[in-house]
């Protein structure tokens, strides 16, 4: 840049910004980057390739255009089609995607297989072969199968792929093919809302397409924060033209998020967990008031009060028997709530009255609420309202719940993982149980298939997963679960980092990016589109793709012709492309001429966006639902059967929580905790991309109230705290969060320093592995802890 | 004390050092000598390489805190409207004058008047410069430093660092009078920066100004250095004091200066020092762009 | 004389920062160095009613700010060697081969676009992505932004839209430099002023 002349300088304009690449955290050349390397065959050398945003399981699936040069990306742009229309807007990617240069050129990047050869957890490796890595996995494999059976094997959750290829779904495939795993089900993500949502409705999709939001009148987001969690590409968006259209939003969240900021005329402020207090106290207003849907309520739910419950339970407490206390003798007035929930009674009646009265309305359930103690309880008392509110089936309505898509939703993964021969699913969240004391797992644990497991996890093979030492409850009780090796005997960890799991490997598997391997996407949760993910770099190293991986495996343990079905990356990639246009698209155009295309996005326009329960609205007798009356279970008898009301009772109640401000533990630990998702991160993926780190460094965030009592100052290091660990970070005093709740964005990396605390603010330290009654799902935000001023 | 801007305290203090030297130099002992007719006081070459020592300081510390100082003759090529282009003019022109003074000085002691004038020159050409100097901080982007009280503070620093320094010069050498009035002025101009700190600080603190930011900073993130200033300036103050009723006619007692003045110097430039570090944390925007 | 502007909708933008992030890909910039920042405001006051519940009267809003590319620029007129100038076009650019690096432009910008590259010694700022828009497309931000609260083009165009409204609370008085930078004021930012609202993020913008 030294001889250039001032023509030159106003040609290329640029010249402020076109900087020679100076960091030796991740420029190309220092990862041994051989320019020249050619990109995947039927793309161009050099240019712009579109292509889909690696999918780490944020809730988006956006489009990316990525400059290659000599086989090196060089800069990364977004979904550019003309037109950004709200039929079919552009997937414009985010702050994660925008920066992933940094994480495909990082340094740290796993290059070569690594066996473990020091203590486990200690994080000693050497470098290793492939063919010797894989020689020790098959083996390891062989004798634990032999000696503890399929059942014994288990392939935790993990959402750090999706692409079909990339991912946990070929080692499922793989697993199926000699003779099973350990099967799971459930999520950590909504392993509450998936149970609770078919309580009410007998279904999970319950949703409206999202062009629908733009007919709402009245938004309620109720611990809903798309801007920053990415509910789907774009729903802030909407959001955004459904308020230009009129709709008045609401936001209700013990943080005022980013979607609070950005897209409510109100926040309203309400301690976690207690959201079924509102909900309840919102009903309790609208039925003294009368402002339900009574026509709707008489003809298409149950249980709403005692004229309507079902047989064989006609005296049991019904809805308006709970809300007016008919039982337990406490009416559930805002005057009630107030002090629970922290909300004003005045507000719980003007927010009651708003949404009841103005139609259509919506009310939006977030997922944190239901990662909790009793996270079923807000599920139904959202469900409850908005069918109160006879907010089901129309347009501009919403029926709440999970709210999966009408019409057909994404598909995920199609990557077709056969039938596990092992019957045997745990919950989840329960791995842990099932490596401790799987052979006393009973139905009461969430275990189905069998009745009892012949063996606990002897051999784990995580793929894409940072579940085993970051992301599940309770960080330092998994830590000395996983280092006893006599109980874990083998455990394998592919990934594209050193995380905290994988220093807990005895082998860990270097995984290539999705640009570096062929894949496919087509949306989360919504989305009327499939993406193209294409190969445009070479893998890094000896990096390979986790369906070469299994491959290479599977050629080891004799199955690789059933297992590859004789294609590769590419192959499978086209495979599974006329898969969608057999089934979702049929007016996808053929692979081929797609890839040559370098279109990168297949989307259809939804300029009539479809709804739930449009007919079981019009005729719900012609239409029932997949619930057992047919109708809207206000009051659930299967859940009244199950004889547990006290944690599951059949209609939604508040329950106070087993960690709680109101409980004797408050008194050591009088902060709630919580633990959103964070822009810099999807769940722990992106903790080490620097310019994610810059924008949104790793904090607590805590409300000036509470920092004032600690003498606590804005940007202060903190020591946070309870029976379960230590955690070390600096804090940010902010009125974006109310009083005696902090909150600690999920995903850090477990760092432990030498004393045992860690400084790198994992919240997963302070959580606990408890779970929740009737899903078995995780409650990891509900802890109490407590913050001091900390020295190092 | 932590600070980026070390090269900037040095350099601006050196160059208002040297400028302070040579108008006190001009005022105090050139002029009552020259009305006097003395002989021209070839025992004051001293004042002269000191002065010219602090400003080639000054000219090397610019240096360091350039980021690039390889295009530094570039620095001149905008004279038009930038501040610092005029002050890097001005520093060059100050300094070519000093080392001129300088030389003819040394080389022709017996010039006499057209020396004064050469010297009268330079102070004049100092006094300038300290202005320059302090116009490039008053820019509406930084109000904290936006005021009179900067071109205030960089002459009184001037001032008074060149006669706490040439009171210690002039310990063998200086008239009683003379003495005695930069005793006063060693005195006196800390006295003045202590009285009008409040009025300062109250301005720094008013909302309508630096938005109240600027005294925050002061007496959040600065407060030791605050008071180790208050205690500085004391200390001068004292030290001054104590040189000035030290002060005979009898020359032959002079010795017994040595240790107040030179206790009242170094207090007063390490005051400069603390004084100057402080200005520079003021460099914010009250918003916080 | 600026030709070009940017235009913020501080009511709709979340702080997400791909804004920032997207810049800083299209000039490869690392870590420390902020082309466009994004600014939190916030002001409150938190109490706690005889209920026991909380009320507040908090007001947030986010302002997205890369180099104003003002028709009166403090840089320019601050930058001793011509290195900061403005082009026939409006736009306010830095000869890398005139810069010092005296950071004096940093100083004299009220909005703190001009940004120190210690490793380079000199000082960068955002440059409309020139080439991009010599292309006929918008610079990097503008078309990064997934709430679409960011645009670009000719002053005119941007005034007779968006009406020639160049500041919201706390950003500073407009005429001292006349940014090329037009705001759609968050409907709380009238408020601001009286909560004593500042902004709070003060280590995610500077270093």
């Amino acid at each position: 840049m030294g001889k250039q002349n001032r023509r030159d300088f106003i040609k290329k304009g640029a010249v402020a910004g076109g900087v020679v690449l100076t960091s030796p955290i991740w420029f190309p050349d220092a990862l041994g980057f051989s320019p020249g390397q050619a990109v995947a065959p039927g793309l161009s050398q050099n240019g712009w390739i579109r292509a889909g945003c690696p999918a780490h399981n944020c809730g988006g699936r956006c489009l990316l255009k990525l400059l290659v040069k000599d086989g090196i990306i060089t800069r990364i742009e977004t979904d550019d089609r003309p037109g950004d229309t709200v039929a079919d807007p552009q997937l414009r990617a985010c702050i994660r995607g925008r920066s992933y240069r940094r994480r495909q050129y990082h340094t740290d990047r796993l290059k070569t297989p690594l066996v473990r050869n020091g203590k486990r957890g200690e994080g000693k490796f050497r470098e290793a072969t492939w063919d010797e890595a894989l020689s020790i996995m098959a083996a390891e494999m062989v004798r634990v199968r032999s000696k503890y059976g399929n059942e014994s094997i288990f392939v935790p959750y993990g959402t750090g792929s999706y692409s079909h290829l990339n991912g946990r779904w070929p080692a499922a495939r793989l697993m199926n093919l000699i003779g099973g795993a350990l099967e799971y089900y459930n999520s950590y993500s909504w392993a509450c809302i998936s149970k609770a949502t078919p309580t009410v409705y007998g279904t999970t999709t319950t949703g409206n397409q999202r062009q629908d939001w733009l007919n709402s009148k009245y938004i309620l987001m109720w611990g809903w924060n798309p801007a920053e969690m990415r509910d789907g590409t774009n729903s802030e968006f909407f959001i955004k033209k459904a308020r230009e259209n009129g709709a008045r939003v609401v936001c209700i969240d013990p943080r005022m998020t980013f979607s609070a900021v950005s897209l409510a005329d109100e926040w309203i402020s309400i301690r976690p967990g207690t959201d079924t207090a509102m909900m309840s106290a919102m009903a309790y207003v609208m039925y003294k008031e009368k402002l339900y849907d009574s026509d709707f309520v008489r003809t298409h739910c149950v249980g709403f009060d005692s004229t309507q419950m079902p047989k064989g339970v006609e005296d049991e407490e019904s809805y308006v028997d709970y809300l007016l206390g008919k039982f337990d003798g406490q009416e559930k007035s805002p005057q009630w709530a107030a002090p629970i929930t922290g909300v004003p009674s005045e507000t719980i009646t003007r927010i009651a009255r708003e949404y009841a009265t103005t139609k259509p309305a919506m009310l939006y359930q977030g997922y944190g609420m239901q990662r909790r103690a009793y996270g079923e309880q807000p599920v139904r008392g959202g469900c409850v309202l908005a069918a109160i509110t006879g907010n089901v089936g129309i347009h501009g309505g919403w029926a709440s719940g999970i709210a999966h898509q009408p019409g057909g939703e994404p598909f995920w993964s199609i990557f077709p993982t056969g039938t596990n021969p092992v019957k045997a699913k745990i919950p989840t969240f329960l791995w842990s149980e099932a490596v401790t004391r799987g052979t006393t797992l009973t139905a009461k644990e969430g275990l189905t298939g069998v009745d009892k497991l012949n063996s606990n996890i002897k051999f784990i093979w995580s793929v894409a997963s940072n579940i085993l030492m970051n992301q599940h409850g309770n960080v330092n009780r998994s830590g000395r679960i996983l280092e006893n090796e006599s109980m874990v005997e083998f455990i394998v960890v592919q990934d594209q980092f050193m995380t905290a799991s994988a220093r807990y490997a005895d082998l860990v598997l270097p995984v290539c990016t999705h640009f570096e391997t062929w894949g496919l996407e087509d949306g989360w949760k919504y989305g009327e589109e499939v993406i193209l993910m294409p190969q445009i770099v070479q893998p890094l190293g000896l990096a390979k793709s986790d369906y070469r991986i299994c491959a290479d495996l599977a050629a080891r343990l004799g199955v690789y012709e059933a297992f590859t079905e004789g294609l590769d990356e590419r192959g499978w990639t086209h495979k599974l492309w006329d898969e969608y246009r057999r089934t979702r698209f049929p007016n996808l155009p053929p692979f081929e001429q797609f890839v040559e295309s370098n279109q990168g996005v297949y989307s259809v326009p939804v300029s009539d966006p479809k709804i739930s329960f449009e007919e079981f609205r019009k005729d719900p007798i012609k239409h029932p639902l997949q619930t057992p009356s047919g109708k809207i279970e206000i009051f659930s008898k299967t859940l009244f059967d199950m004889g547990m009301k006290e944690e599951i009772p059949a209609v939604p109640k508040y329950i106070q929580e087993w960690e709680s401000p109101f409980g004797p533990e408050a008194k050591a630990y009088p902060l709630q905790a919580i633990g959103p998702h964070y822009m810099a991160r999807v769940h722990s993926t992106h903790d080490n991309v620097d310019w994610l780190r810059e924008a949104f460094p790793q904090r607590v965030f805590i409300n000036p109230i509470d920092a004032k009592d600690r003498k606590l100052n804005d940007g202060d290091r903190v020591l946070v705290f309870n029976d379960r660990g230590k955690i070390s970070l600096p804090c940010r005093v902010t009125p974006r969060i109310m009083p005696g709740v902090v909150s600690i964005p999920q995903g850090a990396w477990t760092k432990p320093g030498p004393d045992g605390i860690d400084r790198n603010g994992n919240i997963n330290i302070l959580s606990s592995e408890r779970w929740t009654p009737l899903a078995f799902g995780n409650a990891q935000h509900t802890i109490m802890v407590e913050i001091k001023r900390s020295k190092n | 004390m932590k600070s980026s801007e070390w090269p900037l305290v040095i350099f601006s203090l050196a160059i208002q050092l040297s400028a302070g030297i040579m108008v006190i130099y001009d005022l105090f002992i050139l002029f009552p000598m020259y009305r006097s007719r003395v002989a021209f006081p070839s025992k004051y070459h001293w004042i002269l390489l000191i002065a010219l020592g602090a400003a080639l300081v000054g000219v090397i510390f610019s240096f360091l805190h350039l980021g690039n100082p390889t295009n530094a003759p570039r620095s001149l090529s905008n004279i038009g409207t930038s501040w610092l282009s005029r002050e890097i003019t001005g520093v060059l022109i100050y300094s070519a004058l000093l080392m001129g003074t300088t030389i003819l000085h040394f080389v022709m002691p017996s010039a006499g008047r057209s020396l004064k004038w050469l010297v009268d020159l330079t102070a004049l050409t100092g006094v300038i410069l300290i202005f320059i100097m302090s116009k490039i901080y008053m820019i509406p982007a930084r109000p904290a430093w936006n005021s009179v009280f900067t071109p205030l503070g960089f002459y009184m620093a001037a001032i008074v660092m060149g006669a706490s320094l040439l009171l210690l010069f002039q310990i063998n050498h200086g008239s009683w009078a003379s003495q005695k009035s930069l005793a006063i002025l060693t005195i006196s101009i800390p006295v003045i920066q202590l009285a009008i700190l409040p009025i300062y600080m109250s301005w720094l603190g008013h909302p309508d100004f630096a938005g109240g930011k600027g005294l925050a900073i002061l007496l959040h993130n600065h407060l030791i250095a605050f008071y180790l200033r208050l205690v500085l300036y004391l200390l001068a103050i004292a030290f001054g004091f104590w040189a000035f009723f030290t002060i005979r006619s009898d020359t032959t007692q002079n010795r017994l200066l040595f240790a107040p003045a030179l206790l009242a110097w170094a207090s007063i430039l390490a005051a400069q020092i603390v004084d100057r570090l402080l200005f520079y944390t003021q460099n914010i925007s009250p918003e916080g762009f | 004389m600026s030709t070009f502007g940017f235009f913020c909708d501080t009511s709709a933008c979340s702080g997400c920062k791909t804004c920032q992030v997207s810049c800083k890909d299209k000039n490869d910039l690392d870590a420390g160095i902020r082309f466009r920042r994004v600014y939190e405001v916030v002001g409150a006051n938190w109490n706690k009613t005889d209920e026991g519940a909380w009320e507040h009267d908090i007001v947030a809003y986010n302002l997205s700010i890369g180099c104003n590319h003002c028709e009166n620029p403090a840089c320019v007129k601050a930058c001793p060697t011509k290195a900061m100038h403005a082009e026939l076009d409006g736009m306010i650019l830095i000869d890398p081969n005139k810069c010092i690096g005296c950071r004096y432009c940093e100083w004299a910008c009220p909005y703190g676009a001009p940004q120190y590259n210690k490793l380079k010694g000199i000082m960068q700022k955002c440059d409309f992505c020139r080439d991009y828009v010599l292309e006929g497309k918008p610079p990097a931000c503008v078309s990064s932004c997934p709430m679409r609260v960011l645009e670009f083009g000719p002053i005119s165009q941007l005034i007779e839209k968006h009406g020639d409204n160049r500041s919201v609370y706390p950003l500073p008085d407009p005429s001292i430099t006349r940014p090329a930078l037009f705001i759609r004021k968050h409907p709380g930012a009238k408020l601001a002023k009286k909560l004593n609202a500042s902004i709070i993020n003060r280590e995610e913008v500077k270093e």
